[in-house]
């Protein structure tokens, strides 16, 4: 045997995974050259090396500092493997569940329902729209929602003063049915074909409850009365029209780059019909026409009890009733990149909320779950999750225009404290709030944003 | 306690069980993840990540070989999921490594800063993904090449070169070295 042709067997001989006689033949030769001795021992220290440093890096002494604190999430973590397992299969069936639809869509309603501005399809309209006349004591209504590459959906409304709403929605076969009572602060969701019952709760309310937001109708009779009154310059008076065979007067106004029109009775001037575009703002436009508007019409008030009727699955929600801040912003960034494992949203809309749901899908390999168990921490968690999402985005949405929002995420790769995720103005400040990938916040002026 | 008491128990919903396999084989796994990985700040969460589908699959688990073998797999199975998502991070080369400043790396890789170790862990990641995977799984979770093949989807024998190939690389990247601090 030459060098050439021991050298080539030594890492089999040391994985002692030659036969006898091969073996015998390497251990005769090193034996007897200095030079494949040598090769030898530097492949057995190179391993030892190899394991010495490798176990040194992982663990290493920064244990007083780093390691402790891993360890200690890693047991507080642990303590919830075997949960967390059950949780995230229960996370796959809720994404396919008609529930998170309706939980999603109660959320936007209890949004609404409280005088915030909201993102999305379907309700939000209501919320400029139905700021109620005064003197409506209740109202019924059809509100039909478009919007591009999606089939138009119907709710219909019913409304009761002081600040009680209650909505049914239909998607496919499922009827759900939302209730809400803004004075109470409670809510409560029905899906009556899967007796399913979701109990709202509003929490950090306002301590004033605004009249107008309790009378949803009220703002917006207010309005046409002063437009009416005195050219106001963000009313458009359209003249007059024909709906249903009826004579209305129309108006325009815009606000914050959304239309809102409404055609009211000549004679009456209560509302018939009102038409809600939010225009590009969101990422797509979306019309929202609220029609066949009735007022006055006696309502039975056991439809807006908000108490779980007997024979359903009841969970509650807490539901943050203030008003979202920087704070829920940043702590759904943080959310965002946890689900997805370190990307940001490709941007702040509905869409990309979409996205994040395909990402828990995508990451929960697991067969479809059955109903779920609406009392599972995991389920709630979830949805708390989903509450985030939904307050960040009001919180974007209702910055005004001087705030100079920049949104620039996409690619950005978290954990990085010198990449900026978004940015922009608080009212009346000299400098601008930049969030970094890292989630920190530091105040910058102007000429040091970044381009 | 033997594993398949472990698992029996675990399957039942018993958390010791599950703290015990844990602890049995956390220095192993993190050793391991963590010389897989660019940044071994993630060895945990690979851990987790593992652990957690342990407890999500241990009905179904039928093992045809050790639990360490199988927990083995699963953390090269999850690095390597780790390792193509996230794009690939620049390396130093040896002689820029004996530079390197412990300070910007993050506090894992602070600790690393014995100039030796932090040679190592370069070398390391100059290998090819499939070459370092051969070498860690066989020296850290002590895996028979047959059981590596079954992990690459190669024959044996690819695997036995993978890795004697690994070692030669690195013993020519740390020439010279080795010597010297064995003494």
């Amino acid at each position: 045997m030459n060098c050439a042709e021991c050298q080539e067997q030594l890492v089999p001989y040391i994985e002692q995974l030659l036969d006898d006689a091969q073996a015998e033949q390497i251990a005769e030769h090193v034996k007897d050259c200095p030079s494949c001795q040598a090769e030898l021992e530097g492949l057995q220290t190179l391993q030892g090396r190899l394991v010495s440093h490798g176990k040194a890096a992982a663990q290493s002494d920064l244990e007083e500092h780093v390691m402790n604190r891993i360890i200690r999430e890693q047991n507080v973590r642990l303590k919830s493997a075997a949960q967390a397992s059950a949780g995230l299969r229960l996370r796959r069936s809720i994404m396919k569940s008609p529930m998170t639809k309706v939980a999603v869509a109660a959320l936007v309603i209890v949004a609404v329902g409280i005088g915030i501005s909201v993102i999305g399809s379907g309700t939000p309209a209501f919320a400029q729209v139905v700021r109620s006349i005064l003197e409506a004591r209740t109202a019924t209504f059809r509100v039909v929602t478009n919007a591009p590459d999606q089939p138009a959906t119907t709710m219909e409304g019913k409304f009761m003063d002081p600040g009680l709403g209650r909505h049914v929605m239909r998607m496919g076969e499922v009827e759900t049915i939302m209730i809400m009572d803004y004075v109470q602060g409670k809510g409560l969701v029905l899906v009556p074909s899967q007796n399913m019952a979701m109990a709202i709760e509003l929490e950090d309310r306002p301590n004033e409850l605004d009249p107008g937001r309790i009378n949803v109708f009220k703002v917006l009779r207010d309005r046409i009365i002063a437009a009416q009154e005195n050219q106001d310059e963000s009313v458009e008076y359209l003249g007059e029209s024909q709906i249903d065979g009826r004579d209305v007067i129309g108006y325009r106004m815009t606000e914050d780059g959304t239309d809102t029109t409404i055609w009211a009775d000549v004679d009456s001037l209560l509302p018939l019909q009102i038409e809600y575009s939010m225009g590009e703002a969101l990422g797509q436009p979306v019309t929202v026409t609220m029609m066949d508007i009735q007022f006055n019409v006696p309502l039975d008030l056991a439809e807006f009890k908000t108490t779980v009727p007997a024979g359903y699955q009841e969970m509650s929600m807490q539901v943050d009733a203030s008003k979202p801040t920087e704070t829920d912003l940043v702590e759904m960034l943080g959310l965002w990149v946890e689900i997805t494992d370190g990307q940001f949203p490709s941007d702040l809309t509905l869409e990309a909320v979409k996205d994040l749901g395909q990402a828990i899908e995508g990451k929960l390999n697991l067969p479809a779950g059955q109903k779920p168990d609406l009392n599972d921490p995991a389920f709630k968690e979830f949805m708390q999750t989903f509450q985030k999402i939904n307050r960040s985005l009001m919180f974007v949405r209702n910055l005004p225009a001087e705030a100079d929002w920049h949104y620039a995420g996409a690619e950005a790769t978290s954990g990085d404290k010198t990449t900026p995720i978004c940015w922009y103005r608080p009212t009346d400040s000299e400098t601008y709030r930049v969030i970094y990938a890292d989630l920190s916040v530091l105040d910058v002026a102007p000429e040091e944003l970044p381009q | 306690m033997d594993d398949r008491r472990l698992l029996e128990r675990l399957k039942r919903g018993d958390r010791d069980a599950l703290r015990a396999i844990y602890e049995k084989y956390e220095e192993t796994l993190i050793a391991l993840a963590a010389n897989l990985l660019d940044d071994p700040s993630l060895a945990e969460d690979v851990l987790q990540d593992v652990l957690i589908s342990l407890v999500r699959s241990v009905h179904r688990l039928n093992l045809r070989r050790s639990l360490k073998a199988y927990l083995a797999t699963a953390v090269a199975n999850r690095t390597r999921d780790y390792y193509r998502r996230k794009p690939r991070q620049q390396v130093v080369s040896i002689d820029e490594a004996r530079h390197l400043a412990a300070g910007d790396k993050g506090p894992v890789q602070m600790v690393i800063s014995s100039e030796q170790m932090q040679r190592v862990r370069v070398a390391v990641t100059e290998l090819s993904y499939e070459q370092r995977e051969a070498v860690m799984l066989r020296l850290h979770a002590d895996m028979k090449f047959r059981e590596i093949a079954e992990v690459q989807k190669v024959s044996t024998k690819t695997a036995l070169s993978r890795y004697r190939y690994g070692l030669d690389k690195l013993r020519s990247m740390l020439n010279g070295e080795v010597q010297d601090e064995s003494e």
